[in-house]
């Protein structure tokens, strides 16, 4: 692969940066910004936000485009809800992204964790809006349930790619067809709910088969759609089947504006929570009926 | 960034990028060679990693007085550049 063809990375500590890197190392906090290699960290913490990930930093699946460690993780802390809470209000922020690691060993799949996470945080900061980016707990609606009515704004699980690359990609526990309930759930449980779903770019999938990706999200009433470049964090994961280009992103961002997606985030950098907050706001603008027509 | 002999600053492959996530590696694939005069915030070295090209900036002005070889591995904390401090 060409040097030119991987996105370049100006890398510019600040203090802001160090503020945030020094707050979730002292609440043992772990962020996915940290355990994905995430190419938007530096801009992230140095404006002074980051993506918490609960249920500690060792996944129990192993999907294959993925850096975040596999293996046997330890037993749920009951005090990190409380902790990621304290972590929103240092911050002061305003809009924040809670995701987790998949926790196949819970009999919930973690998902009474999840939901106290995010009332904690809301206790804590009245008025925050929360996100929270969950695993797909088997596909078990109870579970997706208590998540969506703990009081968030917006839902996300991503279905991460089309359906013919899903049992190469993922942990042969994921499905295509399982991720499309878990957002179907989701929002049966909470009509006003905000959901939200990413696909990941350039693992070998075909462009008719990525419409079909955007047009079964839009079936199962998804609001936001993040469209973003797979890039390989290391030999260990999949090679990188294609770059697309910005030209093609606008397009398939505007083929999903045409599907009904009260918003769409479609660049090679774009992760599903990068910039959350400004597409939370611009969906429900658009849903409200009172938003601008997105610019392409 | 360290201060090593007097007036010399190290720059390295930040150790604060991805902080608790370590095990990357990279290889040093453009470097500002010995006797180059920069300024602060230029990129001085450029870090291929598997997912990205990282640009390295110096932290100071001055003049590099030691670069790693181009094509070096290197990983967070590798020292690849040192500039003396307003030197020139």
């Amino acid at each position: 692969m060409a040097v030119e063809a991987k996105p370049r990375l100006r890398i510019s500590i600040n203090g802001e940066y160090l503020r945030v890197a020094r707050l979730v190392e002292g609440l043992g906090i772990a962020t996915v910004c940290e355990s994905a290699l995430c190419p938007n960290i530096g801009e992230c913490w140095g404006s002074g936000t980051a993506t918490f990930m609960i249920m500690g930093d060792t996944c129990t699946r192993g999907c294959r485009f993925c850096y975040v460690k596999k293996g046997k993780p330890e037993p749920l802390d009951p005090g990190e809800p409380w902790r990621v809470a304290v972590a929103v209000k240092t911050l002061k922020l305003d809009y924040v992204t809670i995701t987790s690691v998949d926790r196949d060993d819970l009999p919930d799949g973690g998902a009474s964790h999840f939901a106290a996470t995010v009332r904690a945080v809301k206790k804590l900061n009245p008025g925050v809006k929360v996100e929270a980016l969950i695993p797909d707990f088997q596909g078990v609606r109870e579970h997706v349930e208590l998540v969506a009515r703990s009081g968030l704004e917006v839902l996300a699980h991503n279905i991460e790619t089309v359906r013919r690359l899903t049992p190469l990609v993922r942990d042969r526990r994921a499905g295509y067809e399982q991720s499309l309930r878990v957002l179907e759930y989701a929002k049966e449980a909470r009509p006003g709910l905000v959901t939200k779903s990413s696909i990941l770019l350039g693992l070998g999938e075909e462009w008719g088969e990525v419409v079909e990706a955007m047009r079964d999200l839009r079936s199962v009433g998804v609001d936001i759609l993040v469209l973003s470049q797979y890039l390989r964090p290391s030999p260990k994961q999949l090679p990188v089947a294609k770059r697309y280009k910005l030209s093609e992103f606008r397009e398939l961002a505007e083929i999903g504006r045409r599907l009904g997606f009260a918003y769409v985030v479609a660049h090679p950098l774009a992760r599903t929570s990068y910039k959350a907050k400004e597409a939370y706001l611009a969906a429900i603008a658009r849903m409200k009926g009172g938003g601008e027509e997105q610019a392409s | 960034m360290a201060v090593g002999e007097a007036g010399v600053v190290e720059v390295r492959v930040p150790r604060e990028l991805w902080p608790r996530r370590g095990g990357w590696r990279g290889k040093l694939v453009s470097v500002a060679r010995p006797g180059s005069r920069v300024e602060k915030g230029q990129v001085v070295a450029e870090v291929e990693i598997e997912k990205a090209v990282l640009e390295i900036e110096s932290p100071v002005e001055g003049v590099v007085v030691w670069s790693l070889p181009e094509g070096s591995e290197v990983e967070p904390g590798s020292v690849i550049v040192r500039v003396e401090s307003g030197g020139g």
